[in-house]
């Protein structure tokens, strides 16, 4: 069988500046097992915080919903109603709004987390695509739930958010969606405020709902996915968010209720939060000039797996799962495993030892990945599928089907989403 | 050559089925039999035994294998078009069915919002009911399938629910006075507060609902899917990928029928006007004919008897032989010709109650005693059987 040996490619000054940044991050991750304990780092857990934010607001937004009604003469007053009516209802709702902005920042968080460890590679652009995506929904559905009260702040959030589409009118294809053409954007194509609510609300709930698709082309390639927090952790996370939500003003906007235009021009308004960050400039910058920055940074992210390419890698032991069974030592054709005394000092009869992958020996043949019945080992850059393929073929002693998986072009995140 | 490889493999698979049987008891009491048993949950069709797999043509993979991936196709599209129907339905008394209306009639494309969302319920409620039979029928209830059952009479449930909140939300004339908890709130409301009207509060209440079911079923399809695989011998995983054909047949088939039937839209619910008569969706017709012969309390009782029967089956039917078995299928085929004869008493096949009555009885009797009496052949034949041919299976 060819020889496989770990190789990382990418431009030098890049590559230099990423494994700083990884550094840094492992010295934080470090820093935070003193504190935490090395079983509940928040750093391994990034990801989950992420989810438990995005439950938090599917939870208490459900419940308003409940009440909420999405008509430009009953909106304000059933805001009111869930503030001031509804049993913890104020709580209610800053929850659902501090959790938002929390959700934006701890998305960030594992974002730059995962770039910094180059967790992007290979088979997990997938990931990092699909994360990509949600990103902007994200943005969408903070916008929208800004609208959704229909009081002065949102006819202002409104105009911008307009303004941002249909700014660069003179783009090539951009005109083609402005309200009055066949291909308007179903959002904003409309002539009456009623509508208009409709369909914000629509966009909200709808993104909502469209993110669990997106979570689920994420989450579908992670092996093993980490999405639950340790118990201690997230009852403790929870009653921060809580505690946060509770001591922050919620800003209505109800008691500021003037008469508004929703067509005509933005006035200045306080924008607060996180969520709307990207907001905060466009009185400086301009409609057209803001979406066009958005738009090239996002581009960015998307081509950064490109930077970097990683051929098939060796197997990779996960120690926090692998509990020393032998059975990748017994099943290895190539002599790759050794088993290591495990170095927690363990002191049940399972689990003293470890197994680990002596790399020069490595075919990465995938047979150890099968033979693991406790997902503790793994090919980093390969798929589910690849290593199916792998394995059958190294079985049969075929070498084409395993080139196939070695030079196909790595970087292919819309495959496989359904 | 070929066929001792398969002995080989039907053995080991005996052999780990009667590990897993002795196993089995100690598991019972703690978390991890349940454990496994959702680990093994196979929502999408994922899954089928191994010797489904040998005993059948291409890979043992027909289409009646494909109803939990035609299942997914389905609801997510009928979940888009939600959405889409979201953009246009306004949830106020006065407003929602002109609403309803618009997206009918002047929406870009809301004809196809609302013909794949309404058909497109109907179609999972058929394909889900399939599945229950299919289960039942080839007997996927035995061990590691115990759950099965429970899971696809879950996704019935869950799209009946979702059909009786969405009929509501058009607020016409048919369905204000339709359905019973309703007409039992307001009942309940002018007793208690002299209020004699549903009012606001029951509609938004009803579309949240209608939604939450939504997102309800998407954290647990979200849950399900970020699972690890099952690593149980005896059931292969084969495929995750969706058949080209499935997307085809399920899109392509829902625009056609939206195409030319409009989903029934009534006139608008007026309080002064008496509700029109009961109409039973078709999946309701046997349960509507039911209440009718056997009045309600009882055709109830039956209804959960049934279905209790049906979540029961992995503890009664126990016996290790694999493949369909007569008395099953008895049960199976006398259900079906059981919900034919009610949907031709509501179609005005006139026979009184206690014709219906013996009619059925004497579908049970008649299908149930040739089950048994093919059975005990079976038995007589699998006992005077050689140790070799037991091998075979």
């Amino acid at each position: 069988m060819k020889k496989i040996t770990r190789k990382t490619t990418g431009s030098g000054s890049y590559l230099k500046f990423r494994k700083s940044a990884g550094r840094m991050i492992e010295m934080l991750q470090h820093l935070a097992a003193q504190f935490f304990g090395e079983s509940s780092n928040p750093f391994t857990y990034t990801g989950a915080f992420v989810l438990w934010l995005v439950a938090l607001n599917v939870v208490t937004g459900l419940i308003m919903l409940l009440s909420y009604n999405p008509t430009p003469d009953l909106a304000i007053e059933s805001v009111r109603n869930i503030t001031n009516e509804f049993y913890l209802g104020k709580l209610l709702r800053a929850v659902h709004r501090t959790s938002a902005d929390l959700l934006v920042l701890a998305l960030l968080i594992h974002m730059i987390c995962m770039w910094a460890k180059g967790k992007y590679t290979g088979a997990r652009s997938r990931i990092w695509v699909a994360g990509l995506v949600a990103l902007p929904l994200i943005g969408i559905i903070g916008w929208s739930g800004y609208i959704l009260p229909w009081d002065e702040r949102a006819m202002v959030l409104l105009a911008w958010g307009r303004d941002l589409v249909y700014g660069p009118d003179a783009w090539p294809i951009v005109g083609w969606f402005s309200p009055g053409s066949f291909l308007a954007l179903p959002v904003f194509a409309v002539t009456n405020e009623a509508d208009q609510l409709l369909r914000i609300f629509a966009l909200h709930v709808g993104g909502a709902l469209v993110m669990f698709f997106f979570a689920m082309w994420h989450l579908r390639n992670v092996t093993p996915p980490k999405i639950k927090l340790p118990i201690a952790m997230w009852a403790g996370f929870g009653l921060l968010v809580i505690f946060m939500a509770a001591m922050l003003p919620l800003e209505t906007g109800i008691e500021s209720l003037v008469a508004f235009n929703p067509y005509g021009d933005p006035v200045s308004v306080r924008v607060d939060g996180i969520l709307t960050f990207p907001l905060l400039f466009y009185p400086v910058l301009g409609g057209s000039t803001l979406s066009a920055i958005i738009l090239l940074v996002w581009i960015g992210l998307a081509l950064v797996p490109k930077l970097e390419k990683v051929t098939v890698t060796t197997a990779v032991v996960i120690e926090s799962n692998c509990v020393g069974c032998r059975h990748c030592l017994d099943d290895c054709p190539y002599g790759a495993i050794r088993m290591l005394p495990h170095p927690d000092d363990v002191k049940s009869s399972r689990g003293r030892e470890i197994s680990s992958v002596i790399d020069s020996n490595c075919t990465a043949c995938g047979i150890c990945v099968g033979s693991c019945a406790f997902d503790a080992i793994e090919l980093p850059t390969l798929t589910s599928d690849d290593i199916v393929v792998r394995i059958e073929s190294s079985l049969e002693g075929t070498q084409e089907k395993i080139q196939e998986t070695v030079t196909r072009d790595m970087y292919s995140p819309f495959e496989g989403i359904l | 050559m070929h066929d001792e490889h398969e002995n080989t493999e039907t053995a080991q698979e005996d052999a780990g089925n009667e590990v897993s049987r002795n196993s089995r008891a100690d598991n019972y009491l703690t978390g991890d039999w349940i454990r496994e048993r959702i680990l093994l949950c196979d929502l999408f069709d994922n899954m089928i035994p191994a010797e489904h797999r040998r005993s059948g043509i291409t890979g043992g993979i027909t289409s009646i294998d494909l109803v939990g991936k035609a299942m997914w196709v389905t609801f997510v599209l009928v979940l888009l078009s939600g959405i889409g129907l979201l953009a246009g339905y306004s949830p106020v008394l006065s407003g929602s069915f002109t609403s309803v209306e618009n997206i009918q009639n002047s929406m870009p494309f809301g004809w196809w919002l609302r013909g794949v969302h309404k058909w497109g319920t109907d179609l999972f409620i058929i394909l889900a009911i399939i599945r229950i039979f299919r289960i039942i029928w080839r007997r996927a209830y035995r061990p590691p399938g115990e759950l099965s059952v429970l899971v696809a009479i879950g996704c019935l449930i869950v799209a009946i629910a979702g059909a009786l909140t969405g009929y509501l939300l058009v607020w016409s004339q048919n369905t204000s006075g339709v359905y019973g908890g309703l007409g039992l709130r307001a009942g309940y409301m002018s007793t208690l507060f002299g209020v004699n009207e549903i009012s606001q509060v029951d509609l938004s209440n009803i579309f949240a609902l209608h939604i939450i079911l939504g997102f309800l079923i998407m954290v647990i399809v979200l849950r399900i899917r970020t699972m690890p695989r099952s690593r149980w011998p005896q059931w292969r995983d084969f495929s995750n990928a969706i058949p080209a054909s499935i997307y085809w047949l399920v899109i392509g088939g829902l625009t056609l029928v939206s195409l030319v039937f409009a989903p029934p839209l009534g006139s608008v619910s007026d309080g002064l006007l008496s509700p029109h008569p009961i109409l039973a969706d078709w999946f309701m017709i046997p349960a509507n004919q039911m209440a009718d012969i056997f009045g309600t309390k009882i055709s109830m009782l039956m209804l959960v008897l049934v279905l209790l029967f049906a979540m029961a089956l992995p503890l009664i039917d126990r016996t290790p032989v694999r493949g369909p078995r007569p008395v099953i299928n008895a049960i199976v085929f006398s259900t079906i010709l059981t919900c034919l004869v009610f949907t031709l008493r509501e179609l005005g096949l006139n026979f009184t109650p206690a014709g219906a009555f013996w009619i059925i009885l004497l579908i049970w009797v008649v299908l149930v005693a040739a089950g048994a009496m093919k059975e005990t052949r079976e038995n007589l034949r699998i006992n005077n059987r050689t140790d070799e041919e037991v091998v075979e299976g």
